[in-house]
């Protein structure tokens, strides 16, 4: 496969992943906000500060929480909004027609024209909901038409390449913010615990809640950081991601899983060895955000080596 | 008849009702069907097929417009519809002409008879800015250099089809032929009860074993497009065929030469390529060799070329042909080489290569269109008639100082046809281009791209100025009619 093309396909599902967590946590923003409201409005514009600092950068100015969601939703000249993540996939996938199923492109093209167009209407609040749901529908039915009409060839292992070095490096960060988030201590200001709440929105924010909750955890910040860091069954878990990342490399090389032929697989397998055979306790123990941190440096790391070995 | 009984036709040939005020024969079924549309309900399909064309991306950009705007080719639901006997009539007259027009290239860069027979002036050819001495006795593969043409054709007033121009390098617009079809079969299928429609869709299969019949001899060889990336207009193009031919849609960057062999870029390293269809002009294609600014192409693709060690179509050097000057030629050409007359005339031209016919063409300039030789598209043309006296004394100061540099021709009226404007028909004028393959044989796509200058009275029907498409059907000999049908052939029930 050329490689402009791999490249192509990689950033298309980077971006199209970046674009689907971000409507997944703006929608998970929307409601918590306003549930903390009651505990103290502070809080509820805390989660609208957390949402500014994650997709919009440190220097993001103060606003309020309204002018917030439909900034980071639907902000043209905001190269981190939710409409320029799809904006930059479709960009991608225009480069490649050729070498994608043709719904796909559709799919992507029809999503970006309808959030052009709400970009251009007067702001709706319930309008930007419906189109938080969009973006996670088209996410999910883009993944369904990747896994049912391409063939497992080099074009199938790119996206899943890019879809989960995402979603590994967009988890970790989402994770860092929300186990130091601010609501917590606002909350503790006016002398009431939002634990369980802030617990369950985290746990939303990654479509982990239903799934955490049938196999039987309590909700407690270690088993919810244990289920969503180191649990390999759950696919929105950092160490699935790196599972996933580690074979797809492994069948573009044509390398065995247990030895390696280049950087990007030593590092992914040392990454894998580790998420496995850590544990929370130990984790916490020793600080879970400077983990984090460095979980997080690591996975990008890994982000530069695949783009030297196949597309310099 | 209420459909067209407002229906005015002009003074232009009409495809759809004849002299007489009636509906032709062959237009009879469909306006039956269109009978039964409500203006609602046509608008309501007519919003379906252009969202068709804006979700699946078939769109091109105006280079004039901001980059990143694509906007879709306004397509008509009235589609044209051409005859058996006159497709016959035409697909004859192309294959004459192609055939013509290939012996002639191959002769122009090899042997040159017919500049020594004094048939065609050498110096037209020299002085021509797509001749290639760079060709000149390079083999090309089966000896052919055009393997793609989209050749215009026009229809005056008594409804003969003329030739207007040949497009011999690049032509562009057949994945709207493809698609304009593809559309009309999802959002109109009541249009087709009563007609046996020619397919057009196997164009892309045909286009493949074309590429292939011409690799240089390699085990299994390896065909491309290459395309001037994301930015041109013909874009959504190069994407569409490459991916319905299943070949790579490389950029100039993509590939490389290394020994005067060409490969790409991939992620398993170089991989060599046999057979490119370029979409590229001659101009850019190689800095070494021709424009030293152009970033579009492959440098040391020609010396590759040159090597035999990859094919190119259409060939190098193919726009020596599409020179309007050796346009008007034509005729000439064809009968040089095939001692036939020509099945399809040329638009009558005036080719201002001697005083009597510069003086002719200067003096009457506000009746006559003038057009570079060199350029296409609609650029570097007065249209006499509708020009103000300073642009025709701008044009006359030019074609005096550079007389080879131009040709001129009486306006055509083309021919018109009815065409959805504000929910009623109207009369627009409407060209056709249809889209011919050389390979093993020489293969016309029944049908092509019929282009309609949308805006009224306008004979301008580019893209790139304001025209739109309709699909075009090109009727088979009615099949449903034969009574052979071979016993144990299923019959369907009367109530199915």
């Amino acid at each position: 496969m050329l490689s402009r093309v791999a490249n192509s396909l990689f950033w298309q599902a980077r971006y199209l992943e970046r674009g689907e967590t971000t409507a997944r946590f703006l929608a998970v923003t929307h409601g918590y906000a306003q549930e903390l409201r009651s505990v103290s409005h502070a809080a509820g514009d805390r989660c609208w500060g957390v949402a500014r600092q994650l997709f919009a950068g440190a220097e993001a100015p103060e606003e309020d929480g309204r002018a917030t969601f439909r900034r980071l939703a639907l902000d043209r000249e905001l190269g981190t909004s939710m409409l320029a993540s799809i904006a930059l996939a479709r960009e991608n996938a225009r480069g490649i027609r050729d070498a994608i199923p043709s719904e796909m492109w559709e799919e992507l093209n029809v999503l970006y024209l309808l959030l052009l167009e709400s970009a251009d209407a007067p702001p709706s609040e319930a309008g930007e909901l419906s189109l938080l749901e969009r973006v996670k529908a088209v996410g999910q039915s883009l993944q369904g038409l990747r896994d049912s009409t391409m063939v497992r060839a080099d074009e199938w292992h790119f996206l899943r390449l890019g879809q989960f070095q995402e979603r590994a490096s967009i988890s970790l960060r989402i994770l860092d913010e929300m186990v130091s988030h601010p609501a917590l201590w606002e909350a503790a200001e006016v002398g009431q615990s939002i634990d369980t709440l802030h617990l369950a929105a985290t746990l939303r924010a990654f479509t982990a809640f239903e799934a955490f909750s049938r196999a039987g955890h309590s909700l407690t910040l270690e088993r919810a950081a244990e289920f969503l860091l180191l649990d390999g069954r759950f696919p929105r878990s950092v160490e699935f991601g790196i599972q996933e990342l580690a074979s797809s490399l492994h069948v573009l090389s044509g390398t065995p899983q247990d030895i390696f032929s280049n950087d990007a697989e030593q590092l992914c397998g040392r990454l894998l060895a580790e998420l496995r055979f850590a544990s929370i306790e130990e984790i916490i123990s020793q600080g879970l955000h400077e983990y984090l941190l460095r979980l997080l440096g690591r996975v990008e790391q890994l982000a530069g080596m695949i783009g030297q070995l196949y597309f310099p | 008849m209420t459909l067209l009984s407002d229906y005015q036709p002009g003074s232009a040939f009409d495809e759809v009702v004849d002299g007489g005020g009636k509906v032709r024969e062959h237009y009879k079924p469909l306006v039956e069907s269109y009978q039964a549309f409500s203006a609602e309900r046509l608008s309501r399909r007519q919003k379906t097929a252009d969202l068709f064309f804006l979700n699946r991306g078939t769109t091109f950009t105006v280079y004039s417009e901001d980059a990143g705007i694509d906007r879709i080719f306004p397509f008509d639901a009235f589609p044209r519809i051409i005859s058996t006997e006159e497709w016959s009539r035409i697909e004859r007259g192309l294959k004459q002409r192609l055939q013509a027009l290939n012996l002639f290239l191959h002769d122009v860069y090899h042997r040159q008879r017919i500049l020594k027979d004094g048939v065609v002036p050498v110096e037209l050819i020299y002085e021509a800015k797509h001749f290639r001495r760079e060709c000149i006795g390079l083999p090309v593969p089966r000896n052919i250099y055009v393997h793609v043409c989209g050749t215009d054709l026009i229809r005056d007033r008594d409804g003969s089809y003329l030739v207007l121009e040949d497009n011999l390098r690049s032509p562009s617009g057949v994945s709207y032929v493809l698609e304009n079809r593809a559309v009309m079969q999802r959002v109109f299928p009541e249009l087709f009860n009563g007609y046996d429609v020619r397919p057009v869709s196997d164009y892309s299969a045909s286009l493949r074993n074309v590429l292939y019949q011409i690799a240089p001899a390699a085990e299994e060889p390896v065909a491309v497009l290459l395309t001037p990336g994301v930015y041109n207009s013909a874009y959504f193009e190069h994407t569409y065929l490459a991916k319905r031919m299943g070949i790579e849609l490389v950029q100039g960057s993509d590939l490389i030469v290394d020994d005067d062999t060409v490969f790409m870029r991939t992620t398993r390293g170089l991989e060599r390529v046999d057979v490119i269809y370029r979409r590229v002009d001659d101009d850019y294609i190689d800095r070494l060799i021709f424009r030293e600014d152009s970033i579009l192409g492959v440098p040391g693709l020609v010396n590759a070329y040159r090597s035999g060690n990859v094919a190119l179509a259409n060939a190098l050097g193919t726009g020596v042909a599409d020179d309007k000057a050796v346009y008007a030629l034509a005729p000439r050409i064809i009968r040089y080489y095939l001692n036939e007359d020509p099945i399809l005339d040329n638009v009558e031209t005036y080719l201002p290569l001697d005083d009597a016919t510069l003086d002719h063409v200067l003096t009457h300039m506000d009746r006559l269109v003038v057009k570079r030789v060199d350029e296409s598209g609609g650029y570097g043309m007065l249209m006499g008639p509708y020009a103000s006296r300073a642009e025709i004394d701008e044009f006359r100061r030019r074609v005096a100082a550079e007389p080879r540099a131009y040709i001129a021709q009486p306006v055509i009226n083309l021919s018109q046809h009815p065409t959805w404007i504000d929910g009623r028909l109207a009369p627009r004028h409407i060209d056709l281009r249809p889209y011919i393959l050389f390979g093993e044989e020489i293969q016309v796509l029944p049908g092509g791209l019929t282009r309609v200058a949308l805006r009224e009275g306008s004979l301008v029907v580019n893209s790139s100025q304001g025209g739109g498409s309709k699909d075009t059907w090109v009727l088979s000999e009615s099949p449903r009619n034969r009574s052979d049908l071979e016993p144990g052939t299923w019959d369907p029930e009367p109530e199915c």
